[in-house]
């Protein structure tokens, strides 16, 4: 199999996740095709149970495909096992959840250098000089020596932005990154967003909230496991 | 420092009571290992080695009298490396209580650094002068000294001397010649120079000859044979034998007791290594669980298996680490004092602390391997899960084993059906708690039935024992002169003469060997009822009619009922026939055998005449006082009527002193059901504990929606007790195999038979009560703390 689109960043090709329960099978995603270009920025939305979760988890290498191909920056997805996929993962994704997962015994400094000690790039200098400049940039320099316990939601979502931007990924996936944030605090998020994709990183971004439609270079609408693009009259950012 | 590592500390630190739990559980395992190994490899050791190093003696005579000349003429014989002479004989001393008591005195020529013998110097000089006496520091606090530092010697003419106590000793050799439990029962031991024999009406002569062979001649066949080149020689001579001792240079008298501690270490050591190793797996099982959602973070942010397979492994390492740091001084230091705990009540010397390598070793491989063995399938499970599970957080979610319909049905409140589901959704870990607690529990339960079965042992001894009084007398006197005389003491019911003998086997070969006590009660006495393995026991009409005692069958298993023994008595080849065989204390003993007073008296031209008296009280079961005023009473009397009394003592005393080595085993015992406890209580509290912090968050989120926290309390304490009790029930059945196995090692030990066996509710029911307690005190504590902590904060916790 040969991936001829050389200059798309993540391709799938009939993407199909079965999940096997005690009631019997769930068909999370029914087959999606889905092909996002370097520096974009999509928005995923649909309702509860729709599949974006599940989508967003085969485009991480964090669980296994049931069938059909994920490909990443030429990198078969759906070929490779876990531990390739970890370090993969260490250097090329960055990961943001609705509920944070910061680790609660670490301080918010470390917590967010985890990476790159798991990646190998970790030099304690440099480390510390670059996870400060990402704090700055996302405002919450004052706390990082504070546990993840001490610190509000919004700033939680910050370190965990931090965290996943720390080896400097080319893609970040965001898993609902406002869904537990009021909107201010969300706004300041987005703005966090933009200015990455502006530097010309790829963000995929899942979110319940229509209002943020606007905001995104790309809109895929899922339903029941398959995903349908949306036109949003080409709305480009400046 | 690098985050994980960062990680790692923050994992030991930040958490502290679990952190502690858990090296707690690796610690007990590594201490009861270590105090065990320890004591094991120095006990015999040391009793061995300080035995051989006072030089004792490999053969020991006891005759009529011999002069110096021919003491020394022995050292010519073949293999015979030194000879000394010495002089024993009996006297009274006051004690505490100002009774007078049976001494042994033992005169030699001098105590500073003899060839044979040494003394241990404790208190005061060795360098004795005339007149004055050291005393043998095992019964030494039962002696009266005076201001003037006098004891009081009173001499069989009824003289009393003060003597100038110069100091207090040890003589391990105490017992030689009587078998193990001959220390225990041996009276208090004076020593004294030869020159001081005069003062105590005693003639300046030996009756007592001391030889060592030769370093090439030390195994017991080769000592025995020379021996009885010695015996034929001293024949020649016309010199009367008594009595003959032979023993190997590292073999202590009471030897038999810390070879059956060691046995017992043996088997107890085997099973705390194995309860320590699932305590270990448990803990370490319950700690990976709480890291699930953290290595799903982890593996979401590029960690691959084995970036957080090491981590924990070095977690696990400092762990252990901590553990042995702890675990390893502790042992030594339980070791050590057991150690010489036993050592001043067997007669042996403690060696002193010193650098063992072994332990250290073993607890090293222990703390290094054990965790991280039991690390790696918890650690390996928690890697394996898929990342968007171990995120998620719901785990191990099985089909409860009980269904949910049965319960409904019972009408059984919602939360303790919460609290019984809960016990039974994590069921490896179920399984391993049970493991390690009915572990605990059924090793607990079979040392108290260990104590019990030595108890039981020891109370049939008492049946060979059941004169109320023993009284013994300087010479002999007529039966039933004593009977009539002691006809005024009203409380008295019976009064025996028994005739007692040394005699010696004599083997195949014509020589003579081991040393037999012939015991001689009147042929129907009351006094005592034999524990028969065999045949019969004696029964009027019966002459020269003998039954023995079980280490005849052990060491000439041949020897069968109707088969004729020869013993020599009073230089005499006599012949007996045996009718019987008897089960007393075991290897320890000796050899004894039973006849009637008049074979016996016989063979001692003693007719109707003896020195040692057995009586019984009209009332049934004395206690040891009352017991002892009656001594008093009839030693009034008799004192009264010119008697000269060597001893009345009281008969359960004899009883007590023939049983002191068995109970030390039994505190021995105790120690280790002691240990046992706490390595299992400590799992308990340590598996409870940190299932209950596990459920922190499920507890916070019951509180939120509505649960007071008496409900939260009650549903913790059923789950935790309902692990407790069934583990409980568990054990008892689980004990019945250990405490076969724990019996037959320590009755092997003890009696070269298996025979020791008894099942008690005792360590049952206390065994109960501690788990009981304990499940409470393991589970409320941490769910207290839950209970304390405001919902937010525990909704926040993980
Ligand atoms: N581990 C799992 N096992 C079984 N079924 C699952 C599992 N994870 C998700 N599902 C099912 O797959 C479907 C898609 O779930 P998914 O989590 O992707 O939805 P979602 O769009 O992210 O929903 P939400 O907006 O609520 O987060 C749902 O029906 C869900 O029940
Ligand atoms: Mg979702």
């Amino acid at each position: 199999m040969i991936n001829t689109n050389y200059s798309s960043l993540i391709m799938t090709r009939n993407l199909k996740k079965t999940y096997q329960n005690p009631a019997g099978e769930i068909q999370a995603l029914k087959g999606i095709n889905l092909v996002i270009n370097q520096g974009e920025f999509v928005g995923i939305i649909g309702r509860s149970g729709a599949g974006k979760s599940t989508l967003i988890n085969m485009l991480a290498g964090l669980d296994s495909i049931t069938s059909g191909e994920v490909w990443v920056e030429n990198v078969p997805i759906h070929a490779k096992n876990e531990d390739f996929l970890a370090n993969w993962r260490g250097l090329k994704i960055g990961l943001i959840f609705q509920n944070f997962n910061l680790i609660s015994t670490l301080s918010l400094l470390d917590n967010v250098m985890l990476p790159l000690d798991f990646s190998g790039q970790f030099n304690a200098k440099r480390s510390r000089d670059l996870a400060k400049k990402l704090f700055d940039e996302v405002g919450i320099s004052e706390h990082i020596f504070k546990l993840p316990s001490g610190i509000s939601g919004g700033q939680q979502q910050r370190t965990a932005i931090v965290r996943a931007l720390i080896n400097n990924p080319a893609i970040i996936l965001a898993d609902e990154p406002t869904g537990r944030l009021d909107s201010v605090t969300s706004e300041s998020i987005m703005h966090i967003f933009e200015a990455q994709v502006i530097k010309g990183k790829t963000i995929i971004m899942v979110t319940h909230d229509e209002s943020l439609i606007p905001r995104f270079s790309k809109v895929y609408f899922m339903e029941d496991g398959l995903i349908f693009p949306k036109n949003t009259s080409d709305k480009k950012l400046k | 420092m690098r985050p994980s590592w960062h990680k790692l500390f923050s994992d030991l630190f930040v958490n502290p009571v679990r952190t502690i739990l858990v090296v707690l559980s690796i610690t007990i395992g590594l201490f009861a290992v270590g105090m065990i190994t320890t004591i094991h490899l120095i006990i015999q050791k040391d009793m061995a080695e300080g035995y051989a190093q006072i030089v004792p003696p490999n053969i020991l005579i006891s005759v009529t009298n011999i002069d110096e000349d021919m003491v020394k003429n022995l050292v010519k014989l073949d293999g015979i490396a030194s000879s000394e002479g010495a002089r024993k004989f009996s006297a009274r001393i006051k004690n505490i209580e100002g009774d007078w008591v049976k001494t042994e005195i033992t005169a030699r020529k001098s105590f500073l650094s003899p060839e044979i013998i040494q003394l241990k110097l404790i208190e005061g000089s060795l360098e004795l002068s005339e007149g004055e006496i050291l005393i043998d520091q095992f019964k030494y606090e039962n002696v009266l000294i005076n201001e003037e530092h006098h004891v009081f010697i009173e001499l069989p003419s009824g003289i009393i001397k003060e003597i100038y106590l110069a100091g207090k000793s040890q003589d391990q050799t105490i017992g030689f010649d009587t078998g193990g439990g001959g220390f225990f029962i041996a009276p208090i031991q004076g020593y004294i120079l030869m020159e001081t024999l005069p003062h105590l009406e005693q003639a300046l002569t030996f009756n007592q000859i001391y030889l060592t062979v030769t370093p090439e001649n030390g195994n017991f066949n080769q000592i025995q044979k020379i021996a009885n080149n010695v015996l034929d020689f001293l024949d020649e001579n016309e010199i009367g034998v008594v009595q003959t001792t032979v023993h190997e240079s590292a073999t202590h008298p009471n030897s038999i007791y810390v070879n059956a501690i060691s046995a017992l270490l043996l088997v107890l050591g085997f099973l705390i290594v194995f309860l320590s190793s699932f305590l270990i797996i448990n803990t370490l099982s319950a700690l990976m669980q709480q890291q699930i959602q953290q290595v799903g973070i982890m593996k979401s942010l590029g960690a691959t298996k084995k970036q957080i397979v090491s981590l924990y492994m070095i977690l696990i390492f400092f762990y252990g680490m901590i553990a042995f740091g702890v675990a390893l001084p502790l042992s030594r230091i339980s070791a050590f004092g057991m150690v010489s705990f036993v050592a001043s009540r067997v007669n042996f010397e403690f060696l002193g602390n010193r650098f063992l390598l072994f332990p250290i070793l073993i607890l090293a491989v222990i703390a290094l391997i054990i965790p991280q063995l039991a690390g790696a399938f918890p650690i390996q499970h928690g890697v394996r899960i898929k990342v968007t599970e171990a995120l998620s957080g719901f785990l191990g979610q099985r089909s409860a084993i009980f269904g949910k319909l049965a319960l409904n049905k019972l009408r059984i409140s919602r939360p303790v059906l919460i609290s019984i589901r809960n016990t039974f959704r994590n069921r490896t870990r179920l399984i391993l708690t049970l493991i390690t607690l009915t572990l605990g529990g059924s090793i607990f339960i079979s040392t108290f039935n260990v104590q019990i079965a030595l108890k039981n042992h020891t109370s049939k001894i008492g049946q060979y024992f059941l004169a109320d009084v023993n009284l013994d007398f300087n010479q002999l006197y007529r039966i039933s002169k004593v009977q009539n005389d002691l006809k005024s003491v009203d409380q008295i019911d019976v009064v025996e003469g028994w005739a007692f003998a040394p005699s010696q086997i004599i083997l195949d070969n014509g020589q003579a060997g081991e040393t037999v006590r012939l015991v001689g009660p009147p042929i129907n006495s009351e006094m005592i009822k034999a524990n028969l393995l065999k045949g019969r026991w004696m029964q009027i009409g019966d002459h020269n009619a003998i039954v023995l005692n079980e280490v005849f069958q052990t060491n000439f298993p041949n020897l069968d009922v109707g088969d004729t023994l020869q013993l020599r008595v009073n230089n005499e080849e006599t012949e007996w026939v045996i009718i019987g065989f008897f089960q007393l204390a075991g290897k320890s003993t000796g050899y004894i055998a039973y006849t009637d007073f008049d074979s016996l008296a016989k063979m001692n031209k003693s007719f109707f005449h003896t020195r040692i008296f057995r009586i019984a009280s009209k009332y049934k079961n004395l206690n040891i006082y009352q017991q002892k005023s009656l001594a008093n009473e009839i030693s009034t009397v008799l004192r009264q009527k010119g008697y000269h009394v060597l001893q009345v003592e009281a008969g359960l005393s004899l009883l007590e002193s023939t049983t002191v080595g068995l109970d030390i085993i039994t505190i021995f015992l105790f120690v280790m059901a002691l240990l046992i406890a706490i390595v299992g209580s400590i799992g308990l509290m340590g598996a409870m504990s940190l299932n209950v912090i596990e459920r922190t968050r499920e507890l916070g989120v019951m509180r939120a929606i509505g649960a007071s926290n008496f409900t939260i309390l009650r549903s913790v304490l059923f789950e935790g007790l309902l692990v407790g009790e069934l583990s409980w029930f568990l054990s008892i059945f689980l004990a019945i195999p250990m405490t076969k196995l724990l019996c037959d090692s320590l009755s092997i030990a003890l009696f070269d038979a298996i025979g020791l066996f008894a099942f008690t509710w005792k360590g049952i029911l206390i065994w109960l009560g501690v788990v009981t307690f304990l499940s409470i005190i393991s589970s409320l504590l941490p769910a207290v703390n839950a209970t304390r902590l405001t919902i937010r904060e525990v909704l926040a916790y993980e």
